[in-house]
């Protein structure tokens, strides 16, 4: 459980400064970064219900799959580069990587990671070491074999990278015990390694680069894999096209080429959806799902939707007054009213209110006191505080898209209205991760915390981990050193109560509501729910934003 | 670089018109009356929109989000519910802060710099000229954007400061031609040769025939100013939210353009309307004073 | 010919000097580290100061200038932090977005200008000349970003007669390039319609008036041949100097514009570059932008002496 800890590390400081603009504009409805859903089984089997479902993967078995055709993929930022362990990638370099590289591990259709590139991924007893056995046959794009030095060196440029290292700090020492065949010995047990393998937001290392690519410093800029699409080129900002990789080991794909399309402006990304330009793309925008899923049956638009990921959330910085108060923040709390932000998100039926960072429907959801919608009582709390030390003025960062500032007035005017004046910074993405980072905020739309296995919040809310909201209780943290330790569903459960509860309590977080990709298709795109794994069973299609092109098709 | 002023190339024998002159001007034709009329509309409310009646411009409760013109709202509200048509005369102060003290500024220095310039000659006016042309160089909305985005603060001064930058070069150019031209003439000449000091010279017979036509440019420029606010405001580099800027309006409208027109509509009609009054009046005058400067 | 040309020559390398020192010396003394923009937030201090060194940060801004033109006359304008793409490769890929945008919303403007200056100056103060310039003083006073939001609302999200966004390279279909251009172009063009349109309908009154064109028309020619033949040549002046002008006005019109419809040119990585504080980029395309703009205007100013060949030699027009 304590890779989940290095995940989320990666998942927010390692979306490094220089780059993260990748993260998007508008990946989800408050633009936030968002950081994986590491899904285990227990999270995905009792995770929060969709309001929407997926229609089934294969709607018409007669409906018989054809080759050709070109589908353009709108993504919603550009990639610094995709050397997966030097490029730190959001939604849409993920979707690259996806088509070009293929990674060791995939999720399951029930959230489970199982080997995918890899034919077994098998830990000891007490996980502590990890043997990976390769399939053969399989040859990168460049025609260098897939063997066990390949992985190595592929680990090796993580332990290498500055940045990235922190993923595999559990790990000891690599073995190469045959072609196909390396042993992976952790410093400590180390049960959730297959997530990690899996290629979601801050954790590239499952990814699999030629040996050739890596040797390469600028091995970034012509990627080389073993995936289903073969690079071709790419003008960033403007395209990467990837072409058909017809000796895939799974067979090959049906598209003949792929190009991605970076549009960072969520209105021309759907306007652009919209005039034909981009067959497919991927939004957060409860307002897009909804619409798209009510013109679903006339308009022939698929809408695809994903597992509910890390929800939207107001972070606090508890270290900086006022926040360091507990009134100011139940009262900031108190007076959002979230139906009037879902109103404007146009979520009304697509997001689920939250408590707590776990969603009601969650297996691991606790009551606490978190505060309820009450202004009058916000008012008399922020009152009470004037009174004794003064105004209350805050400093609230976002982003830079108009809807986005829209979005962060309605909170102001909301905030306003109990006597509490908010001002509101405008900045790049990259800029509000650094002032996260740097400790220099107050208060921020953020992403990242909660929807998956409690223990991937382990360093936002101990005190021993990155903790951006700088609030601590000796309480939390022997609650979530606890829950690592613990493998029974039930016990772990227990523990992760008191920190909701005390999270209820203290309110550092201020829950906006659950998030839902949708991956939006237009009508004669198909498969995009039909991925399937090595042995035929189907696997989760959509994991956040990301989604894999193997089995997608356009219907002549 | 240098030819600036195509029309100014050609100094005018007819002589500019004095301030009393234009005031007492009689015919402006209906048009600029009706111009006349918007700007004083819009200088008034904006002037007294705390007194008036109208809505906060912030509250989001002000409506429903994106409704029609109804009797509460007489232009309708915006994506949060807020009242067009305050916020639409609340931006109209920004607008009128931004446009006349970013022109008065650079009509003020660069007016300053190009009477010296195309009096003394020289020195003064190589180097006036030189700063001017490289000012110049610049792309006018990447100059004030790089401003207002680098210094991290968008209160007015900057964004003030950022757009009097774009008109400084060219008043600058177009004062010292104008300067230039009247420097040779024979009542200046005879004033020098009379003895009259520079200040006298400069303030007697120089600046009085300056002044009328910098004034008739500057309300022209007021208008690129306007428009100038207006840009980088879509761009999310003027003021701060919740103060309105009609480019503001514009840009957070622009998502919801498929459900309602008017949060665009408003303060793109806004701006479109004072931007032409100002024009038009302008260019009643120029053509008054004979001259046509074009655009600045 | 070379006599006038030399003094202007020596001007233009002054000013291109200041203009990219000047451009230079902002972007570097901005708020903002280099270094952590580089690294990121979490580097260690040492990785840092060897950052430093290996990016001469430490030294006067004067050496740093110097050995930024060195590299830029030789075509390196550095690498970008964020995308880690040479600048001059990424100025390279966009620049003719740019450039295409503003030659087809110039044609587009100097065709529809042209017109509406002649039948303006025609018949001066004649209804047609009065609605005409009307005209013109609307388009004057409508933004071009106001335009631009106008034109996707009603042509584009509304009829869908066009695309929303993307850009088609030339390269690969003519057709398809010029139709995503097509709105952008309209929408940067329609100011420079009624700035044209003024001067060269006012350049034609006042020629209309010379004695050649009297002569003319006492020849018998036609009102056609005389504008075209003897007219139109002697009054475009104005329009050529305009032209080198108007310039830099679209270059700043091209950002908004290029924003609005998701365009890869370079006035949008621009504002991205300044957005993401990409200092290295928004340098290279300063300078590119500024470098371009006092050239164009250096090609006018000697157009401008070409067709008017009485101030070939003599001083500078004011």
């Amino acid at each position: 459980m304590l890779v989940t800890g290095a995940i989320m590390l990666a998942a927010c400081g390692g979306n490094d400064p220089s780059s993260t603009d990748e993260v998007a504009t508008v990946p989800s409805d408050t633009g936030i970064a968002t950081a994986t859903t590491v899904a285990t089984e227990e999270t995905t089997t009792a995770s929060t219900a969709p309001v929407f479902t997926n229609p089934p993967a294969t709607t018409n078995p007669e409906v018989v799959p054809v080759s050709g055709g070109k589908l353009i993929v709108g993504i919603e930022g550009e990639s610094s580069g995709y050397n997966p362990h030097l490029d730190p990638w959001g939604n849409p370099g993920h979707n690259v990587a996806k088509a070009i590289f293929d990674s060791l591990a995939a999720f399951d259709a029930e959230g489970k990671a199982v080997p995918y590139l890899a034919e077994s991924i098998t830990g000891n007893a007490d996980a502590t070491v990890w043997t990976i056995v390769l399939r053969s046959g399989i040859v990168f794009h460049n025609g260098e074999p897939l063997n066990a030095e390949a992985v190595r060196l592929n680990f090796q440029a993580v332990l290498d990278s500055a940045q990235y290292k922190d993923q595999l700090s559990l790990l000891a020492d690599m073995n190469v015990v045959d072609d196909l065949t390396i042993d992976l010995t952790m410093s400590s047990p180390w049960g959730t390694f297959p997530n990690v393998l899996t290629g979601v937001i801050g954790s590239q290392v499952g990814y699999v680069a030629a040996p050739e690519m890596l040797a390469s410093p600028d091995g970034g800029r012509t990627p080389i894999g073993t995936g289903p699409f073969v690079f071709s080129e790419w003008i960033p900002d403007d395209h990467l096209t990837v072409t058909r990789n017809d000796d895939y080991w799974q067979g090959a794909s049906y598209l003949d080429e792929v190009e991605f399309r970076p549009i960072s402006d969520s209105t021309a990304l759907k306007a652009a959806f919209d005039g034909g330009d981009i067959d497919v793309y991927y939004t957060g925008s409860s307002a897009e799902i909804s619409k798209y899923f009510a013109e679903q049956d006339a308009s022939g638009v698929g809408v695809t939707i994903g597992a509910p990921s890390d929800p939207d959330v107001v972070m606090l910085n508890t270290a900086s007054a006022p926040l360091d108060d507990v009134r100011v923040r139940r009262a900031l709390a108190m007076s959002v009213d979230i139906p009037r932000l879902y109103d404007y998100l146009e979520a009304t039926g697509v997001k689920q209110p939250l408590t707590g960072p776990y969603a009601e429907s969650s297996f691991w959801f606790a009551d606490s006191n978190y505060p309820d919608y009450d202004p009058a009582e916000a008012t008399a709390l922020i009152d009470e505080y004037e009174a004794e030390v003064g105004p209350v003025t805050i400093e609230f960062a976002g982003g830079q898209d108009p809807f986005l500032v829209s979005y962060q007035e309605l909170f102001q005017s909301m905030w306003a209205e109990i006597g509490v004046e908010a001002n509101i910074v405008s900045r790049a993405q990259s800029e509000n991760i650094d002032a996260v980072v740097n400790d220099d905020y107050q208060v921020i739309n953020w992403g990242g915390i909660g929807g998956g296995d409690p223990d991937a919040d382990y360093t936002q809310f101990h005190s021993g981990g990155l903790n951006f909201s700088n609030f601590t209780s000796p309480e939390i943290d022997a609650a979530m050193d606890a829950g690592r330790a613990l493998s029974d569903p039930d016990l772990r459960k227990e523990q992760y109560a008191i920190v909701q509860q005390i999270l209820g309590d203290e309110v550092p977080y201020i829950w906006i509501g659950t998030n839902q990709f949708g991956v939006i298709t237009a009508g004669d795109v198909r498969g995009i729910a039909d991925f399937t794994l090595p042995d035929g069973t189907p696997g989760q299609p959509i994991n956040g934003g990301r989604f894999y092109l193997k089995d997608v098709w356009i219907d002549a | 670089m240098t030819a600036t002023l195509a029309r100014g190339s050609h100094p005018t024998d007819a002589p500019a018109l004095s301030a009393d002159e234009l005031l007492a001007a009689p015919r402006l034709g209906v048009m600029v009356w009706v111009s006349i009329v918007w700007l004083a509309v819009l200088a008034f409310v904006a002037l007294f929109a705390d007194v008036l009646p109208f809505l906060d411009p912030a509250d989001t409760r002000a409506g429903i989000p994106l409704s029609i013109p109804t009797g509460q709202n007489w232009l309708g509200t915006d994506q949060l519910g807020r009242d067009l048509l305050s916020r639409t005369v609340y931006g109209a102060r920004v607008s009128i802060v931004v446009g006349l003290c970013a022109v008065l500024i650079s009509s003020f220095v660069g007016g300053a710099i190009g009477l010296m310039a195309g009096y003394f000659k020289r020195r003064v006016e190589t180097v006036s000229i030189f700063s001017a042309d490289v000012l110049m160089a610049f792309p006018t909305v990447l100059l004030a954007a790089s401003i207002v985005a680098f210094t991290q603060s968008r209160g007015l001064p900057t964004v003030v400061f950022a757009i009097a930058l774009i008109y400084l070069g060219p008043t600058i150019r177009i004062v010292r031609a104008l300067t230039l031209s009247i420097a040779n003439r024979e009542f200046v000449l005879a004033a020098r040769s009379l003895g009259a000091t520079n200040a006298r010279v400069i303030r007697r017979e120089i600046a009085p025939n300056v002044i009328p036509t910098l004034l008739s440019m500057m309300i022209v420029a007021v208008a690129g100013a306007v428009v100038a606010e207006g840009g980088l405001a879509y761009l999310n580099l003027s003021v701060a939210p919740p103060t309105p800027s009609w480019g503001s309006m514009i840009a957070s409208g622009q998502p919801k353009l498929d459900v309602s027109l008017y949060p665009v509509l408003i303060p793109g009609g806004a701006l479109f309307l004072t931007v032409l009054s100002l024009t038009l009046i302008g260019d009643a005058i120029q053509k008054r004073q004979g001259r046509n400067l074009g655009a600045i | 010919m070379m006599r006038g040309l030399l003094p202007r020559a020596v001007r233009l390398l002054a000013v291109l000097v200041a203009v990219t020192f000047a451009s230079f010396s902002m972007v570097s003394l901005l708020p903002g580290d280099t270094v952590t923009a580089v690294l990121g937030a979490r580097a260690s201090e040492e990785d840092k100061a060897a950052a430093r060194e290996e990016l001469h940060l430490d030294d006067p801004l004067p050496v740093r200038y110097a050995r930024w033109v060195g590299d830029a006359v030789q075509g390196d304008l550095g690498t970008s932090f964020r995308t880690r793409q040479p600048v001059t490769e990424a100025i390279g890929q966009r620049i003719w977005v740019t450039l295409e945008l503003v030659l087809i919303s110039q044609l587009i403007a100097l065709l529809l200008a042209v017109p509406m200056a002649i039948f303006g100056a025609l018949r001066p103060g004649s209804w047609l000349d009065r609605v005409l310039s009307g005209t013109q003083l609307a388009m004057l006073a409508t933004p071009g970003y106001l335009v631009a939001v106008a034109l996707m609302a009603i042509f584009a999200v509304q009829l869908g007669w066009f695309d929303t966004t993307g850009y088609t390279p030339f390269g690969e279909s003519p057709f398809a390039n010029l139709k995503s251009l097509l709105l952008p172009s309209i929408a940067l063009a329609l100011e420079q319609v009624a700035l044209f349109a003024r001067v060269l309908r006012t350049d034609l009154v006042n020629t209309f008036d010379m004695d050649f064109i009297w002569f003319a028309r006492a020849k018998g020619n036609s009102t056609r041949r005389i504008v075209l033949n003897h007219a139109l040549r002697p009054s475009s002046i104005g329009v050529v100097t305009l032209t080198g002008i108007s310039v830099g006005r679209m270059i700043g019109g091209t950002v908004l514009v290029e924003t609005i419809f998701a365009l890869p040119g370079l006035g949008r990585f621009t504002i991205d570059a300044i957005n993401n504080r990409d200092f290295v980029s928004l340098q290279g395309a300063v300078v590119v932008l500024t470098v371009g703009f006092v050239l164009v205007n250096f090609l006018a100013d000697i157009l401008h002496g070409v067709l008017d060949p009485r101030i070939r030699h003599s001083v500078r027009p004011t």
